[in-house]
């Protein structure tokens, strides 16, 4: 017998001890999917397919399938992916645990193998025995769904490959990732610590990919929202059904062919995007171990904090981690305020110097050497983040700034927050956007970004969702125009916020291309020139089209579906009428077919520039439609236990639609009433002199007089004038270019004042301009032309002024001037 | 034969051996002497491949052991602290071994198991250190290695065992052209068995030679004196551990012994006796160097 021939024997020997140890994963994995493969065929064969025959049951063969069942829902998939996680963990415990005691080092170490040989024995020891487990499951399973009498489609062959290669994908990356940490470890706890740094290193990339990519390039969303998953390794299971385009959460869909024997769902590449994810990423861990292996210092084994070279590759994955940290949290507030690259460059430096220094001050071997080692190796890596920081500040080479031609494109997806207000989509009401006495600031809400710790571990991606609604066009001279737009914001460069010539606003704009692939940008704060071409938007097709629905009232499993489409509204109710100066209101009537066609008929006919950009004198007031908000249970009644509206004082039952008509008889002649103005469940339109339609059923219908205003400058106490930013004190960056005005009576502001207080609520901008704006005007005559020249809704540039006009009766109500009028003014 | 060539082992900052050389030639047994610390096991660990050496080689047979870890399978290392499978008995143990030794004799298994008295079937567990220690030797000599590497492999054996133990290992290295290293700090044993002795003095080997030529390199003499005789009298000689008790000059000598004699004679001594140096003594002798001032250690 030769060496070679000794060395064979000595590796297979140790393959066998291998798969000998760690047998009973593969043996527990085994039995509990063919336990799912016996109960799915009794399932399937006895109960789903005997009750169907004859055409039926042959097009159920021929359309369904079984695999794997149990794995029916994305939360089951991510159960059984953690399960294998811990699988593949406890494997690398029970094969390479050797390597930490000394006792068992001298055994092992002195077989006729090369260290490498060891290695490789032991790896394959674990991994091989579990992928012949799930291949032979498989097999069972699909043999179990061709006998219960489902024909052998390719879905249900594409699924189980799937399944048994995600499997197989998700153990073999836990398992290498494990078996390198203690392979190159001293004691369990390292194991254990390093095994956890090197495994969430796919997130924390993540994290720091998209907190890089948000602030040093232009138009990112803030989280990687691409099909490929290369940021979740563990928990991909099923995204693709619970995410994808046909947004399915039951596997059995996976498994129907269509009538035209199609399947119902295609797999792309991008859903194996996961496992080829974990394959790559197990492939270049396990290639490191397997050479590095041979060098291995055995003399660690039990000691803690020798294990110098994976000791450093987690110390610098720490920091690491802590500038992610760093970059993830102070993005919105230090960094992005600060003076750009290089603040951003020392912070996140700073920060990996503190994650590196606690690292090896808890797992270094001598801690007095710490400080001292750091100034050798510190500089190396903050030339390597200096690099990546430039590489981001390229914009990834100009990838950020790349915008598709527009015959590339199939279609574009758009949201801003300044899109027209009479579109049905829009969550909010056309004149107010909160629910506050008096001045409604203009403050930019981010669209929200979910990015949350579920989300990182469950899926490895972000998603964005929109505010403010979103449109979609193919149209090309729209597409043409957006790619305009989009241009602009490019060639305007990133913005900073304390910028004084930034203007807020959330443009999300998603190409579709024609390749099938997605490009998507997001800003947060472009130029006012921009912000005004945004405005144009509203004159889209797809824009006008949901002008149309203003009347449309959904049904109630479309009001629970699209829960922020102003539920409570319902054409049913009556309409109002306020003055142009707001203070007088009127419940008119109920909002009859002909005054719908009227004001639809005008919303359509409006431009973008008479929506935003009308004159103030063309204003004629405001027509809100809906029922405020209010309890028609007046002080003296209760409902009993039946539901029943009881008179406190008589006992007697109310009935309830007479105490609604009594209510709004009571709102229609109550002036107070315009608090109905601010509630969310209003829709208010300024009514403008080019609203022909509507102006000639107002008038007809005896109703215009109630727009009229005899409000002088003599009915007012004081105004107060200040800029948008001025006026809650932010910066122009957070202030959205639109204005829209507020009113509140008296008694509405001490409600607002009670409610506030009692709430505990901390609101900035209750009284703010009496407490701290101090640009006041008494002069009737200034006061006059301020009222002349107030609009109540359209375009508010960063020199434009905010006025809040106190009256002699104590309401408050906020108009809006242009820059140039308060210039005139100041004259 | 086995060849280590210029190892040296650091750890961190500590060197454990310096350019350590020496070789152990067929039907050798060859003892490992040195303090605690000295070396003796890493010297052990990196001659199984257990611990890698910062620098030089260790050859079996003419082939290096670190290019050609195969050889290996000729090789067998008892270390200190032995280390058995979980739940293991010594049957399932040479199942284990037979894997990597293609020269596991069963019947030799069987025999010695025999011999020792032990329960193949017993778990391991149960078995007291001795036992082990026995169950371990059992194991590897069933190997039937070209080498056998023995750290402090007797301890833990009672008398008969030890002795069954050593005739064993001597019969196997006649019978099989064993190269057998052990380490130990039980000199009177070492003397007994070894035909080498290295002595490791902390890095390096203070002494290597064979035990036939350790008696006539090294001596002791005690001698008395009519006139006064001090150390400074022996110039020329490189005496150790010089007492003097009355008139009664006792010494050792290791080298030139019968240059030494020559000086000693020509003193013109009273009394002159020359004794052999045991192996401790020797060991003794060698750690002289350490001059410790014992005496400033209590107060």
């Amino acid at each position: 017998m030769n060496l070679k021939k000794y060395s064979s024997d000595s590796f297979s020997a140790m393959f066998r001890n291998a798969c000998r140890k760690s047998c009973f994963i593969p043996i527990i994995t085994f039995v509990i999917l063919f336990f799912s493969t016996i109960s799915n065929f009794i399932y399937e064969k006895y109960t789903r397919l005997s009750v169907s025959s004859g055409e039926e049951l042959e097009m159920a063969k021929n359309r369904l399938g079984f695999f794997w069942n149990f794995i029916g829902s994305s939360s089951e998939a991510q159960l059984i992916s953690v399960l294998f996680v811990f699988a593949g963990a406890l494997a690398a415990i029970v094969l390479f645990s050797f390597v930490l005691s000394k006792k068992h080092c001298n055994v092992v170490f002195s077989h006729g193998l090369s260290r490498r040989k060891i290695f490789l024995a032991n790896y394959l020891g674990g991994i091989i025995p579990f992928y012949a487990a799930i291949i032979i499951a498989a097999f069972c399973e699909l043999l179990s769904s061709f006998c219960a009498g489902f024909a052998p489609t390719a879905p249900l062959i594409e699924i189980a490959l799937y399944f048994v290669l995600s499997f197989m994908g998700i153990y073999t990356l836990a398992f290498t990732i494990a078996s390198t940490a203690i392979a190159f470890s001293g004691n369990i706890v390292e194991s254990g610590v390093f095994t956890l740094i090197i495994g969430f290193f796919p997130y924390t990339c993540n994290m720091f990919f998209s907190a890089m990519s948000e602030l040093f390039t232009l138009g990112s969303t803030g989280v990687y929202s691409g099909k490929w998953n290369i940021f979740n390794p563990f928990l991909y299971l099923l995204d693709f059904l619970k995410d994808g385009e046909y947004s399915t959460d039951n596997l059995e869909n996976y498994f129907m062919l269509m009538a035209n024997k199609k399947p119902f769902y295609k797999l792309a590449i991008t859903d194996f995007s996961g496992i080829i994810t974990d394959f790559v990423f197990a492939g270049i861990v396990f290639a490191i171990a397997f050479l590095m292996f041979e060098k291995r210092k055995n003399e660690i084994s039990g000691t803690f904090g020798r294990a110098k070279g994976l000791n450093e590759v987690c110390g610098a994955i720490s920091g690491f981690n802590a500038v992610t940290l760093t970059l993830y949290f102070m993005k919105n507030d230090v960094i992005n305020h600060g003076d750009g690259n290089v603040l951003t460059f020392l912070i996140a430096l700073l920060s990996f110097v503190i994650g590196y220094f606690i690292f090896k001050m808890i797992f270094g071997h001598k801690r007095k050497l710490v400080i001292k080692r750091m100034f050798r190796s510190i500089p190396a890596y903050g030339v390597a983040f200096a690099i990546v920081t430039v590489i981001f500040s390229t914009g990834l080479f100009g990838y950020s700034s790349a915008i598709p031609n527009a015959d590339e494109v199939e279609e574009i997806t758009f949201s801003v927050s300044t899109v027209n207000p009479y579109s049905v989509a829009n969550d909010y009401n056309g004149i107010h956007r909160e629910e506050n006495y008096g001045y409604a600031p203009m403050k930019r809400i981010n669209s929200v970004t979910y990015y949350g710790i579920t989300n990182i571990l469950l899926q490895g991606y972000g998603d964005t969702w929109s505010l403010y609604p979103t449109f979609t066009t193919s149209v090309s001279e729209e597409i043409e125009k957006l790619i305009e737009i989009h241009k602009s914001f490019v060639k305007s460069g990133k913005i900073r916020n304390t910028a004084s010539t930034a203007c807020g606003t959330n443009f999300e704009i998603t190409y579709t291309l024609k390749n099938g692939d997605t490009v998507k940008r997001y800003y947060t704060e472009t130029t006012e020139d921009n912000a005004k071409a945004i405005l144009g938007l509203s004159d889209f097709s797809g824009v006008k089209s949901a002008v149309g629905n203003y009347f449309y009232e959904p049904d109630s499993e479309e009001k629970e579906y699209y829960d922020y489409d102003s539920a409570s509204f319902t054409t049913d109710d009556y309409f109002f009428l306020y003055s142009k100066d707001l203070k007088n209101c009127h419940r008119c009537d109920t909002v009859t077919d002909d005054l719908k066609k009227a004001i639809t008929a005008d919303l359509n006919a409006q431009s973008a520039n008479d929506v935003f950009f009308h004159k103030p004198e063309d204003e004629l007031g405001i027509i809100g439609f809906g029922v405020p908000s209010f309890d028609i249970i007046d002080e003296g009644a209760y409902y009993n236990e039946y539901g029943e509206l009881i008179d406190e004082e008589t006992g007697e039952v109310i009935d309830i639609q007479t105490a609604i008509d009594r209510k709004l008889v009571q709102l229609g002649t109550d002036p107070d009433v315009s608090i109905s103005l601010s509630s969310m469940n209003i829709k208010n339109i300024v009514l403008t002199k080019d609203m022909k339609n509507t102006i000639k059923y107002l008038t007809d219908k005896g109703f215009m007089k109630y727009l009229n205003s005899d409000i002088t400058a003599n009915d007012v106490q004081k105004i107060k004038l200040a800029t948008k930013s001025e006026s809650v004190d932010e910066d122009n960056s957070d202030m959205l270019p639109l204005f829209s005005a507020a009113y509140s009576t008296a008694a509405d502001v001490k409600d607002s004042d009670v409610r506030f207080e009692m709430s505990g609520m901390e609101a900035y901008d209750l009284h703010y301009f009496s407490k701290y704006v101090n640009n006041e005007i008494t002069n009737k005559s200034t006061i006059q032309k301020v009222l002349d020249n107030a609009f109540l809704y359209g375009y508010c540039g960063n020199d434009y002024r905010v006025v809040e006009v106190t009256y002699v009766d104590g309401s408050i109500a906020t108009y809006c001037i242009t820059g140039e009028v308060y210039a005139n003014l100041m004259k | 034969m086995i060849e280590i060539n210029n190892i040296t082992k650091t750890f961190d900052d500590y060197t454990a051996i310096k350019d350590l050389s020496f070789t152990v030639g067929e039907s050798s047994l060859y003892g490992l002497v040195g303090y605690n610390g000295a070396g003796k096991t890493t010297l052990l660990k990196i001659i199984a491949g257990v611990y890698l050496p910062d620098s030089g080689d260790v050859k079996l047979n003419g082939k290096s052991l670190f290019k050609h870890p195969e050889l290996k399978t000729e090789l067998f290392y008892v270390p200190d602290d032995i280390y058995f499978g979980l739940g293991s008995s010594m049957n399932s143990m040479a199942k284990y071994y037979k894997g990597f030794h293609p020269n596991f004799c069963m019947e030799t298994f069987k025999k010695l198991t025999e011999l020792f008295g032990l329960d193949p079937k017993k778990k391991l567990i149960g078995f007291s250190k001795g036992m082990q220690r026995q169950a371990e030797m059992i194991l590897g000599l069933s190997c039937l290695p070209k080498v056998i590497l023995l750290d402090e492999s007797f301890d833990g054996l009672d008398p008969a065992k030890r002795n069954l133990t050593k005739k064993i290992l001597l019969d196997y290295m006649a019978e099989k052209d064993c190269s057998i290293i052990i380490s130990s700090h039980n000199l009177h044993e070492l003397a007994d068995m070894c035909d080498h002795i290295a002595l490791i003095n902390g890095q390096t080997i203070a002494m290597n030679c064979a035990v036939d030529d350790m008696n006539g390199s090294r001596c002791k003499f005690r001698l008395a004196f009519a006139q006064e005789v001090d150390k400074a009298d022996f110039d020329g000689i490189n005496v150790k551990n010089f007492k003097k008790d009355g008139k009664i000059i006792t010494f050792t000598v290791s080298e030139n012994v019968e240059e030494a004699e020559r000086v000693i004679q020509s003193l013109n001594p009273v009394l002159c006796e020359r004794f052999p140096l045991s192996l401790e003594e020797i060991f003794l002798e060698e750690m002289e160097d350490t001059n410790y001032e014992f005496e400033k250690i209590f107060f």
